[in-house]
């Protein structure tokens, strides 16, 4: 008898387990007053707490983050990029001397990372700066900033213009160099709102060194040109959250930073198919941003799709004067892109949690390539973020712009 | 002399004639406007604006009736209450963008205003030549209200890499905050705020203009020309406009006093039909801009009106001239021609066509993580006038200057500096703040003492071969650029005084931009009463009085 009542209890417990860890469907949502019941959930075929990190379980737990549950699909790249990929594999590489990477055409140069490779993070982090997903020019004809604080909701906004063209690297053409090759990538943007800094232009040239950036800037209210400081790449880009090296989670010469170390590979929930509109021009008031939910606080969340993606874990040490101590970054294991990162200060306490949304769409040629719809910048410790915001008008690979189109020159023609 | 109009509007055959091309270039351009009418796509900005201005010391305004005692104490009395608004609409249609932006401004009349007018009026009617009563210029009407097409243009890619703008609007170059080198195209009216306004577009005095830009791939750079004609753009648009009506910055001891109408009948008006200064001419410069290596640097040339004005004298001035007791003798009218009437004023305020070759580097020093520009320019002729002394202590005419105009060659340099400083820790700043240091150095080629250069007509300060001045800016950020404080300072190394501007300015959400700042200079001499007592006063020593403390509140859209 004590055997029968025993199997039993088994068995109804073990119906009850099933019971609980249910596997949780496309829509299903994860969220502070669920998430202790799905932890042992599972989202096609992973469990739910392996899916999220311990800060992503903090902010649903604690920051009202809500995350929405997306079928997983193949993220498809570009045929130029994957061709250039394979074209140039073996030819790149990594010097653990001088940290740079030696024989770099187009393309992955190290598509082939593995774990064990005693230089893998640095290599993924090259991955990352020279290669990636996109094609050759980026044309944003607007993007919008949104300055948020937990207090008030959405402060401000400014929405700008944005313009780069890659001399190196180039792909689905046999011009792979433009230039001399010392020109990785040339950047123009410029202001149209709102009318305090409306007009005020940037350009930028980066280059394939360890060489800082030269940029300049066109000052309408001045009406001049006027060099900037390279030094500027660890600073805040204006009254933003972001420092300029967080621009897509990690905007920076690889060796500016110490040091990389490869904390893992594993699965996170990320959204590398953005579906949420992310502006709504004809919108008014919150709904104009349904990406971001600035109706309730901490008015900073990201509306968008999640599904599970392996990535690489990196840890990025900073060099001495750089705001943070280290960055994790969080990388897709099948392209060179970042979905989230954590920043930590300089005593080692988080600071920031970055999130980007990434999309693919086609090319001017006829490709596709992947662009951040959003990216999320929040800063835990002031309680304020500054949200990205891609219009839905972004293009790769516009036909018909030049590298002559994207220069000094053009800074002074192209500011209101 | 008659009173320049101060309402701006072109006439109505510039402004058709500008429409009229701009239209055919929108609708000839390549881009296809069937899915977008000509009402449609423009980017709609602009402001609405009010200032207000407090005097902080008790500004000298002297009192005819009184024989130049000070009029009263307008210690805390509000200087400017200025109510102005913007519109700026811009389109792009693809090869080619039009813009105009259009600036209105009233002003409420203080009192301490009714009692600069009423001081000019009743020196006006002082005159010994004539009957009038009331000077030729309303401050409120000539020179603070305002309707004005600040910028009307078509810009055009005539071929690739050819840029050509077309129309009123506003063209600077150079790299020097605060002074002008290379920056000789426009003039600026620093008559309704001196010259330290941070957002200088304001001041500027656009120009109907043919601005032609050719890009040069091959050698990373540009080459831009320009052609001003002079008959489009009036005379008055030209060169500085100094506060010689007697307005609230007019250099002490000299509110309330009108150049053309002067006390005494000593008028000074402007003349711009002068041979050697006629604004009818027309101007051109070219530049060329380029990088090469870790260098920016640009080449200029410019023809056209210099910026200050100097004062031909009338030879035949009603109140007499003579030599100096120094030994400085009488030149007479510049190139022999005085063309106001000689009966009834001691001088004229023209503006001589002269050419300026100049140029300017900049750089990132990675070493000290610091941008250094410097710049200069080389004037063969720049015009200057001489006469230390007043008439009172046997100087050649009634005002110190007044022994002619000459020419001599200068040299104007600029050094700067521009470094990101790390405040965050000893400020609490959100953000690495800006900090630029400038220095700026005048120097006279081919100097003799003796010539007795001043450097203002007017006053008796005596110009040096080299003089300097060093200026300061700090420009912080706080709570997410929220809340800018900005330090500005400078001083005059060669002739003493200098000035400090602590500010704030704070921006609520996208729309409410309220900065307040206090103005505050120092001198090592000033003239202490109009019309006597002419002593070495210079550049911070016209400011005398001056301190301010000023609010501007915006509402942008």
């Amino acid at each position: 008898m004590k055997i029968i009542v025993s199997a039993v209890i088994l068995l109804i417990a073990g119906i009850a387990g099933t019971a609980i860890a249910a596997n949780l469907k496309p829509g299903d949502t994860i969220q502070a007053s669920n998430l202790d019941a799905r932890q042992t959930d599972t989202f096609e075929g992973h469990k739910v707490s392996d899916l999220l990190t311990d800060r992503m379980q903090t902010l649903i737990r604690n920051e009202g983050l809500v995350i929405t549950l997306a079928a997983s699909k193949p993220v498809v790249l570009g045929k130029d990029y994957m061709a250039a990929t394979k074209a140039n594999a073996g030819k790149a590489k990594y010097n653990p001397d001088t940290r740079l990477v030696e024989g770099w055409v187009a393309g992955m140069p190290f598509p082939d990372v593995t774990a064990d490779d005693p230089h893998a993070a640095d290599k993924l982090i090259w991955n990352g700066y020279y290669a990636q997903p996109i094609k050759n020019i980026q044309d944003y004809p607007r993007y919008a900033y949104l300055l948020i604080s937990e207090k008030s909701g959405l402060e401000r906004r400014q929405v700008w213009r944005f313009l780069r063209y890659y001399m190196k690297g180039r792909l689905g053409t046999d011009t792979v160099v433009e230039g001399d090759g010392s020109i990785l990538s040339k950047t123009l943007m410029y202001a149209t709102y709102p009318n305090d800094i409306r007009g005020l232009g940037l350009f930028v040239q980066r280059y394939d060194s360890p060489k800082l950036e030269d940029s300049w800037a066109y000052l309408k209210s001045v009406r001049r040109t006027r060099r900037l400081s390279g030094g500027t790449w660890m600073d805040p880009i204006g009254g933003s959250d972001q420092l300029n090296d967080d621009i897509e989670i990690f905007n920076a010469h690889p060796t500016w930073y110490a040091s990389y170390r490869l904390l893992g590979k594993r699965w996170i929930l990320a959204t590398p198919h953005s579906t949420a509109v992310t502006w709504d021009s004809k919108a008014s008031g919150n709904a104009e941003f349904p990406v971001v939910d600035l109706a309730d606080a901490p008015h900073w969340n990201p509306k968008d799709s999640w599904e599970p993606r392996e990535v690489w874990v990196i840890e990025a040490i900073t060099p001495p004067g750089h705001p943070y101590s280290k960055k994790v970054l969080y990388m897709d294991t099948q392209f060179p892109r970042f979905y989230m990162a954590e920043a930590y200060d300089r005593k080692g306490d988080f600071w920031k949690w970055m999130y980007y949304g990434l999309k693919t769409i086609p090319t001017g040629d006829g490709d596709v390539g992947m662009i951040s719809a959003t990216g999320f910048t929040i800063d835990y410790q002031r309680r304020h973020a500054t949200i990205f915001i891609l219009g839905d008008d972004a293009r790769l690979n516009t036909q018909g712009i030049h590298a002559d189109d994207v220069n000094l020159q053009q800074l002074e023609k192209v500011a209101r | 002399m008659k009173t320049e109009p101060r309402l701006l509007m072109p006439s109505i055959c510039r402004l058709s004639a500008v429409c009229g091309i701009a239209l055919y270039g929108m609708f000839s351009s390549d881009v296809a406007l069937a899915d977008q009418g000509l009402f449609d796509g423009w980017e709609v900005g602009g402001y609405v604006r009010a200032h207000i201005s407090m005097n902080l010391q008790d500004p000298y305004l002297s009192n005819p009736a009184t024989n130049g005692k000070p009029r009263g104490d307008y210690k805390n009395d509000v200087s400017m209450a200025r109510g102005s608004a913007r519109l700026n609409l811009f389109r792009d249609f693809g090869k080619s963008q039009v813009n105009l932006t259009v600036r209105g401004v009233r002003e409420y009349e203080t009192k301490y205003l009714r009692d600069l007018q009423r001081t000019a009026d009743e020196y006006a009617a002082t005159d010994l030549f004539s009957h009038r009563s009331r000077s030729s210029v309303r401050l409120m009407d000539d020179v603070y209200n305002e309707l004005d097409v600040r910028e009307l243009w078509w810009q055009v890619e005539v071929a690739s890499g050819s840029t050509l703008k077309l129309g009123k609007q506003q063209v600077v170059w150079g790299e020097t905050d605060f002074f002008q080198s290379m920056d000789v195209i426009h003039g600026y009216d620093f008559r309704w705020r001196s010259f330290l306004e941070a957002e200088n577009e304001e001041l500027r005095k656009p120009l109907w203009m043919l601005n032609f830009n050719q890009r040069v791939d091959a050698w990373d750079g540009s080459m831009q020309l320009i052609y001003i004609p002079g008959r489009t753009n009036p005379g008055y648009t030209r060169g500085n406009n100094y506060d010689v009506e007697g307005g609230r910055w007019a250099n002490t001891p000299n509110r309330g006093i009108t150049f053309a109408s002067a006390p005494f009948g000593a008028d000074v008006p402007y003349n711009f039909s002068h041979p050697g200064a006629r604004q009818r001419d027309d101007s051109f410069g070219m530049r060329w801009t380029a990088t090469a290596g870790e260098w920016g640097y640009s080449l200029a040339a410019f023809r056209g009106p210099s910026q200050v004005p100097v004062i031909n004298p009338n030879p035949n001035s009603p109140l007499g001239v003579r030599d100096s007791v120094t030994g400085r003798t009488f030149l007479g009218a510049w190139k022999g021609r005085y063309m106001s009437d000689p009966g009834s004023t001691v001088g004229e305020l023209i503006f001589p066509y002269i050419t300026v070759f100049g140029g300017s580097v900049n750089r990132y020093l990675v070493g000290i993580d610091a941008v250094f520009s410097a710049e200069a320019s080389y004037i063969p002729h720049a015009t200057y006038n001489v006469g230390v002394l007043a008439g009172e202590a046997g100087g050649c005419a009634f005002f110190p200057g007044f022994c002619g105009i000459v020419d001599r060659p200068v040299i104007k340099t600029m050094v700067r500096l521009d470094k990101q400083v790390d405040l965050t820790s000893f400020l609490k700043t959100s953000r690495p703040s800006f900090l630029s240091v400038q220095l700026f150095n005048t120097t006279i080629t081919k100097f003799d003492r003796a010539d007795e250069i001043v450097n203002l007509a007017g006053f008796s300060g005596r110009t040096k071969r080299n003089s300097a001045l060093i200026t300061g800016i700090l420009a912080m950020n706080y709570s997410n650029d929220r809340i800018n404080p900005t330090l500005a300072l400078g001083s005059d190394l060669t002739y003493g005084g200098g000035f400090v501007i602590p500010s704030v300015e704070f921006a609520f959400g996208n729309h409410w931009r309220v900065k307040a700042e206090a103005d505050i200079f120092f001198n090592r001499r000033s003239q202490n009463r109009a019309l006597t007592g002419f002593n070495d006063t210079n550049l911070f020593g016209y400011f005398a009085g001056n301190n301010q403390l000023a609010v501007r509140t915006t509402y942008q859209f």
